[in-house]
């Protein structure tokens, strides 16, 4: 072997060692990453479940805060067509005094013409009987103008007040219309809550995590700001908004179910109502049933499981109400006639 | 007849009150939930109780079996005025013992007929 190829023999060999020694040193750093991704799996795992689960509460809560808003435009659009028919009665009103007025002052001046007639009459020493004629027809035009136009004139207007005092009540129960929907906008400001917390939770588990550290800006958050708390504490009915859409026939309904248990008292209810009912409500939905019946007792078994908060209420509530949603349940809400049946009249 | 309205809706309170002077009853007590209903009970001597069900801190069906459970509040009637028309939640309510039950949102007639029906059925029995 030449002199040559030994060195070079021995250039490679050093290269070689510089290598190993490269990897000796990088093979710890490999691990570390090895470590800090088998670490971070989970906590992305996490996010995504997070994420996937919160994206699916979000068109829920949009669903529910467009019905407050239809309820509030149907709402706002009754009580301003009862206000455009109050002012239009009131002109009415107006117009009708003011020809009770005229009316009043006609029969003022008549008496007054014809008093002053029997006035210079005397005075002057002259006959009264030629006067007779204009008399009887003052008294003839007063007695007309006072039984007939007036009265109905007052009749008219009578009915109008009562008529407003009718509207001012239909206002008020539009005016209803305020706590159902406040009630939903709770449902929602509780599901807001309950996001808030979740994003909170993986929000303090980044930054335990090492991946935190290579996060140089602070996330602004201010956890103690909870939304279900900037206003009065409100207890809700998650479907308190679809009390607005049936109210025709809850009450009836609700009636109905209280005379059968008048009859027959709570027990009658729930053998009448219990299997019959649930087939005649599955029966008549074009919803899954068996898809309906799984959300439930799933939903049912995590609350009874102990893990029930109250927005697992409202999501069991939710999911079965959306499986059922694809045709209208005529037997979900109850009327006032199903309560009166219950209770008894 | 004093009767004592109870909702943490300050709106439906003052509904359910106007209603009530229309009718005629003027002598009203008001509260914002059921605790609050239950000392209003103990301060003053009422004779009727209308009250919502989905309150805080205390429901109306909560307030129902209390005033059920108190032997001294017992015979009040009550009249449920609330959202809730599933028919387990008028079950419910029965079971409870409430005397009658209404559906918001509901008409001032309705409330009468309701008002009207628990007394006459008070007198006959």
């Amino acid at each position: 072997m030449k002199h040559k190829d030994i060195s070079v023999l021995l250039q490679k060999a050093d290269e070689l060692r510089a290598l190993f020694v490269l990897g000796q040193r990088v093979i710890p750093f490999l691990e570390e990453i090895f470590i800090f991704v088998s670490e971070i799996q989970p906590l992305l795992d996490e996010i995504n479940n997070s994420i996937q689960e919160n994206l699916k509460k979000m068109p829920s809560a949009s669903k529910q805060l467009s019905k407050v808003t239809e309820a509030t435009e149907m709402a706002t659009t009754e009580i301003m067509d009862i206000v455009d028919g109050i002012l239009y009665k009131v002109d009415i009103i107006n117009a009708n005094f003011k020809r009770l007025i005229d009316i009043s002052q006609k029969n003022r001046e008549n008496p007054i013409k014809l008093l002053e007639s029997i006035y210079k009459s005397i005075k002057k020493g002259q006959d009264l009987k030629p006067l007779l004629p204009s008399l009887a027809t003052s008294i003839a035009a007063m007695k007309n103008v006072s039984n007939n136009e007036t009265d109905k004139i007052l009749r008219e207007t009578d009915e109008l007040i009562q008529s407003i005092s009718n509207d001012s009540s239909s206002i008020m129960i539009s005016l209803q219309v305020q706590d159902i929907t406040a009630q939903q906008i709770a449902a929602v400001n509780n599901l807001l809550e309950t996001i808030q917390g979740k994003l909170g939770t993986i929000l303090a588990h980044f930054h335990q995590s090492d991946i935190g550290e290579l996060v140089h800006h602070e996330i602004n958050y201010d956890e103690k700001i909870k939304v279900s708390q900037l206003h009065r504490k409100v207890a809700f009915d998650p479907d308190a908004v679809e009390a607005i859409a049936n109210k025709e026939v809850r009450q009836q309904q609700v009636d109905d179910l209280i005379d059968k248990h008048s009859q027959g008292g709570v027990e009658a209810i729930e053998e009448n109502f219990s299997q019959d009912d649930i087939d005649a409500l599955l029966a008549g939905s074009g919803a899954d049933e068996e898809a309906i019946e799984e959300i439930a007792e799933e939903e049912v078994a995590d609350i009874q499981g102990g893990a029930a908060e109250a927005q697992d209420v409202v999501d069991a509530q939710e999911e079965v109400a959306e499986a059922q949603d694809e045709e209208e349940d005529p037997f979900a809400q109850f009327s006032q006639d199903d309560i009166d049946a219950l209770f008894g009249k | 007849m004093i009767f004592l309205v109870v909702d943490d809706s300050p709106t439906m309170r003052r509904i359910v009150i106007n209603a009530l002077k229309t009718f005629g009853y003027n002598d009203v007590v008001e509260a914002g939930d059921g605790q609050e209903a239950l000392e209003r009970l103990k301060e003053t001597k009422v004779d009727f109780v209308i009250t919502d069900w989905n309150m805080p801190n205390m429901s109306g069906l909560e307030l129902t079996k209390a005033i059920r459970g108190d032997a001294s509040l017992a015979h009040l009637p009550i009249l449920m005025v609330t959202t809730r028309g599933l028919k387990q939640d008028i079950i419910e309510a029965l079971k409870a013992r409430v005397n009658n039950y209404v559906v918001k949102p509901f008409t001032p007639q309705v409330l009468k007929e309701k008002l009207d029906a628990v007394q006459k059925a008070l007198q006959g029995s």
